[in-house]
């Protein structure tokens, strides 16, 4: 007889059967899984972005702008979503799994995923249409003047 | 797996295997006129103006035209529809100069051709790379495009679409050349501008302007702003990105060579005058999308997604025959143009100078499938986002387009320095697109080798004789 053997196999019975219960309530129960978004095209200087996200099931999408309140923006079956105009300022999306086994559940949300969509300035983005414009109507005129006549020699040509 | 899906698979399933065999068969029947290798590669040289047209336009309606500017639309707002639009530019200026290249090179076969007899073998090679770089993006983003639309309409997986497509396109192109292609091309337009026009007149009737200007400015402001910084910046960009593709590429020069005396300068006209509104019209589609509440996983899907929500399997049904006959009127004209770049630059020019006709007629065939398989491998992991992949490229086209107009104009110019304006532009324009983003590398390309290009041939004490062209024959160099 070893008591302290005993005590030893009884502490693992209890325990087998525990972590059996445990893990038959959490397929019945389904894990309460808090969902986890990431970034999948940034267009932060161009106040677009897509959200993507892994889930069976629809899902509960909301966005909040700078310091407002949380507000939804898509409930649904889809996987990802993209969201664009945005003006310059810190945005924050969570998620949440909306429904289970046609149920809908309350479970938490997810972990906030903050993005700041801070446009090019102005004056760059002018800056660039100008050089366009400019390199446009070059390329017009180069276009639109009368051509040499073939096998003519090229001798006089500028650029 | 795209939840809004509304083509039930069978339908799918049925419309991609009539038009597949379709188009195929259609394409062995235009091909058992091809005589020659020039009827395979230039379908004879005397393509007419009504073909011609609507070879121009079909080709340049690509999927891009039809899933991406919506995307540009649903990303970038009014000005990224208008920029797209501006596409059409392209083939608008191209038109004279198409007129100007069948003068100089009556016997020419690629654009090619022109560089390496207007600037030399090394400014050549250069060209080469970039416009088979150019070809292979266009190509993969082309399958993707089809395996995209499969999967968003009806929930076939991805590979299984874009791999239909592909096969089918480059069977079709193997049998018949380029004059399988143009033929094709015709009985594509037809579909494209009938289905755009009953797309849009349903979208105006059924949801009509107000309510998607309603809902934009409610819940997307920036989508109607004309001063949103990114899309100024891409206004230009996209015009020089669509510049530099058409004024390079072999798809075009392919075309100014095979269309008859005195039809490419009102063909490539009227083909940009009727290319003008269609990406405006994709374009309002997407914006759509906010007033119909319409999830957009993937912007490059917006497009169908809306069409499939507003008219159901119907609508569906009719965006699926408008992209797919988009997508093959330009995968097919990207397969025959570069496989003739490569039959005649790399093939003859490089690696087989005495090659007979018949050899080189087999070898086109195995070039265009080669071709196909590449494109399909490289598209199926599915790499990044059909505009990301497709202005990448443009850091690499907007670079050519100054050697090629100033070459074509003016006398001077050496090949080192049109060499210099392509590679220097090129590397700039990519550090613009991952410094600064995608819708300002072909700016950057094409502003860099604008100044290198000027520089050059001032400098240059070189005189070009225009006569050495019209001897161009696509013979090895």
């Amino acid at each position: 007889m070893h008591p302290q053997g005993d005590h030893d196999n009884r502490f693992l019975r209890w325990t087998r059967l525990s972590l059996l219960v445990t893990g038959m309530l959490a397929l019945v129960a389904g894990p309460a899984q808090a969902l986890e978004l990431r970034v999948v095209d940034d267009g932060h200087t161009a106040g677009y972005v897509t959200l993507a996200w892994e889930n069976d099931g629809d899902v509960e999408l909301q966005q909040r702008d700078g310091n407002g309140a949380w507000r939804t923006v898509y409930r649904g079956a889809d996987s990802a979503t993209t969201l664009s105009g945005l003006d310059d300022g810190e945005f924050a999306w969570r998620a949440r799994p909306a429904v289970a086994g046609n149920v809908t559940t309350n479970t938490p949300w997810g972990k906030a995923l903050n993005v700041e969509i801070a446009h090019h300035p102005l004056q760059r983005a002018l800056g660039f249409f100008a050089v366009g414009a400019v390199m446009f109507v070059i390329l017009l005129a180069c276009i639109a003047l009368p051509w040499r006549v073939s096998g003519q020699p090229a001798a006089g040509g500028q650029p | 797996m795209n939840a809004d899906a509304v083509l039930s698979t069978p339908v799918a399933v049925v419309i991609v295997a009539i038009f597949s065999v379709f188009w195929v068969a259609l394409g062995w029947w235009l091909g058992r006129a091809n005589r020659s290798l020039e009827d395979y590669m230039l379908a004879g040289r005397h393509v007419g103006l009504g073909l011609a047209t609507a070879t121009a336009m079909a080709t340049w309606v690509t999927s891009n035209t039809t899933m991406t500017a919506p995307q540009l639309a649903y990303q970038l707002g009014i000005w990224g529809m208008v920029g797209y639009s501006l596409g059409a530019v392209g083939l608008l200026l191209f038109a004279p100069l198409a007129k100007r290249i069948r003068e100089l090179m009556p016997h020419g076969y690629t654009s090619g051709d022109f560089i390496r007899v207007r600037y030399g073998r090394f400014a050549w090679r250069v060209f080469l790379l970039i416009s088979l770089f150019y070809a292979l993006g266009w190509l993969v983003s082309l399958a993707m495009a089809g395996g995209l639309l499969v999967e968003a309409l009806s929930g076939i997986p991805y590979a299984w679409g874009m791999t239909v497509i592909v096969v089918t396109c480059t069977l079709y192109t193997v049998f018949g050349g380029l004059r399988a292609v143009i033929g094709t091309d015709f009985v594509q337009t037809l579909i494209i501008l009938a289905g755009l026009a009953l797309l849009a007149g349903l979208v105006i009737v059924e949801v009509g302007f107000e309510p998607v200007h309603r809902q934009l400015a409610e819940e997307r402001p920036g989508l109607l702003n004309l001063l949103l910084p990114a899309s100024l910046m891409f206004l230009f960009n996209n015009l020089l990105f669509g510049v530099g593709e058409i004024f390079h590429s072999n798809v075009w020069w392919s075309r100014a060579f095979a269309f008859g005396e005195g039809v490419g300068f009102r063909a490539y006209l009227l083909a940009g005058l009727m290319w003008l509104p269609v990406p405006i019209v994709a374009g309002f589609i997407a914006l759509a999308a906010p007033a119909l509440g319409v999830n957009v996983p993937s912007p490059d899907m917006v497009a169908p997604l809306v069409a499939g929500h507003l008219m159901g399997e119907a609508g569906a049904i009719l965006v699926f025959i408008v992209v797919f006959a988009a997508l093959a009127s330009s995968l097919d004209s990207l397969l025959a143009a570069t496989s003739d770049l490569l039959l005649n630059d790399i093939y003859r020019g490089h690696l087989r100078p005495d090659a007979g006709e018949a050899e080189l007629r087999r070898a086109a065939a195995w070039i265009i499938i080669a071709l196909g398989a590449l494109a399909w491998a490289l598209a199926m992991p599915r790499l990044g986002t059909l505009a990301a992949l497709l202005h990448l490229t443009g850091a690499f086209v907007a670079s050519t387009i100054w050697p090629i107009v100033f070459g074509l104009r003016w006398g001077r110019g050496s090949g080192a320095g049109a060499a210099s304006a392509m590679i220097l532009g090129t590397v700039c324009g990519l550090v613009a697109y991952n410094v600064i983003g995608f819708y300002v590398a072909a700016l950057v390309s094409a502003a860099v080798s604008l100044v290198v290009t000027t520089v050059t041939f001032q400098l240059s004490r070189k005189r070009f004789m225009f006569s050495e062209l019209a001897a161009t024959r696509a013979t090895g160099p």
